[in-house]
């Protein structure tokens, strides 16, 4: 690894620790969303702040270094932004994905700080 | 040669914070920020960046509102623009090319490739720092 790439793992490293409270709060929106969405509970008011989290998401845990992590949230975002009610089969799939995403979490927080990873478990 | 000077345009934080890191450390480029679409529209005026890496999708004024703005302001109608992305959906790209922006990236970005992929849009290969030449 160069020097300039060092400072940057460096960089993203302290990065991630200032904002990971955040992305954690935005996934447990999620989380809260699809739970109610189980329910059929979901106003739109928050399935659409579900989504914009999730594309919020999407734009950013594959620059943490975790592609599928995107993938994830962007497939989220396509469900609860689009103007259409959610099918059951895609509710489950809503929580299957709503619980990756917290693995994400545990996993980019394994890569960046190995040690920070374990005070969240 | 003076470093290439450029203006990075993210309402998200975070993403924002990287993506200068990134034009910094590996672009080896001089980099000021905006957190906001009119941020970035008075910031463009008064530092004349060389070219302005722009979110798509921000509260208030959007992306291509923004480049549209620049377009009308005599000191910043000809910075090239190029525009950050998370929509994926084919209409929403060709809206954004349709604005004569230099390039349209995706989000998620890798950030050790992002000064490549910028330099290949504006024709900066041979300027790059060469901190990245080793990429």
């Amino acid at each position: 690894m160069s020097a300039p790439q060092t400072q940057l793992a460096s960089g993203m490293t302290d990065i991630w620790q200032r904002y990971r409270p955040l992305i954690e709060e935005r996934v447990a929106q999620i989380a809260d969303a699809v739970h109610l969405l189980t329910l059929n509970q979901l106003p739109s008011d928050k399935r659409h702040e579900a989504g914009g989290n999730a594309h919020k998401l999407a734009g950013n845990l594959g620059t943490f270094g975790h592609p599928t992590g995107s993938e994830c949230a962007r497939t989220i975002e396509l469900k609860l932004l689009a103007d259409a009610p959610i099918a059951p089969t895609e509710v489950e799939e809503l929580s299957r994905l709503a619980a990756q995403l917290r693995i994400v979490i545990q996993e980019i927080a394994a890569s960046m700080d190995p040690a920070a990873s374990l005070d969240h478990a | 040669m003076p470093a290439n000077k450029i203006l990075v345009v993210d309402y998200e934080d975070d993403i924002r914070e990287i993506a200068q890191m990134s034009l910094e450390e590996i672009g080896g480029w001089q980099v000021i920020a905006a957190n906001c679409g009119a941020q970035g529209i008075a910031k463009a005026e008064a530092e004349h960046p060389d070219a302005i890496l722009l979110d798509v999708m921000m509260p208030e004024m959007d992306g291509p509102t923004t480049v549209l703005k620049l377009r009308e302001r005599p000191a910043t109608k000809n910075i090239p623009v190029i525009l950050l992305t998370a929509k994926v959906q084919a209409m929403d790209r060709q809206k954004f090319a349709a604005l004569g922006v230099a390039a349209i990236l995706a989000k998620p970005f890798d950030p050790i490739l992002l000064p490549g992929q910028i330099a290949a849009a504006l024709g900066w290969e041979d300027q790059a720092n060469s901190a990245s030449a080793g990429n």
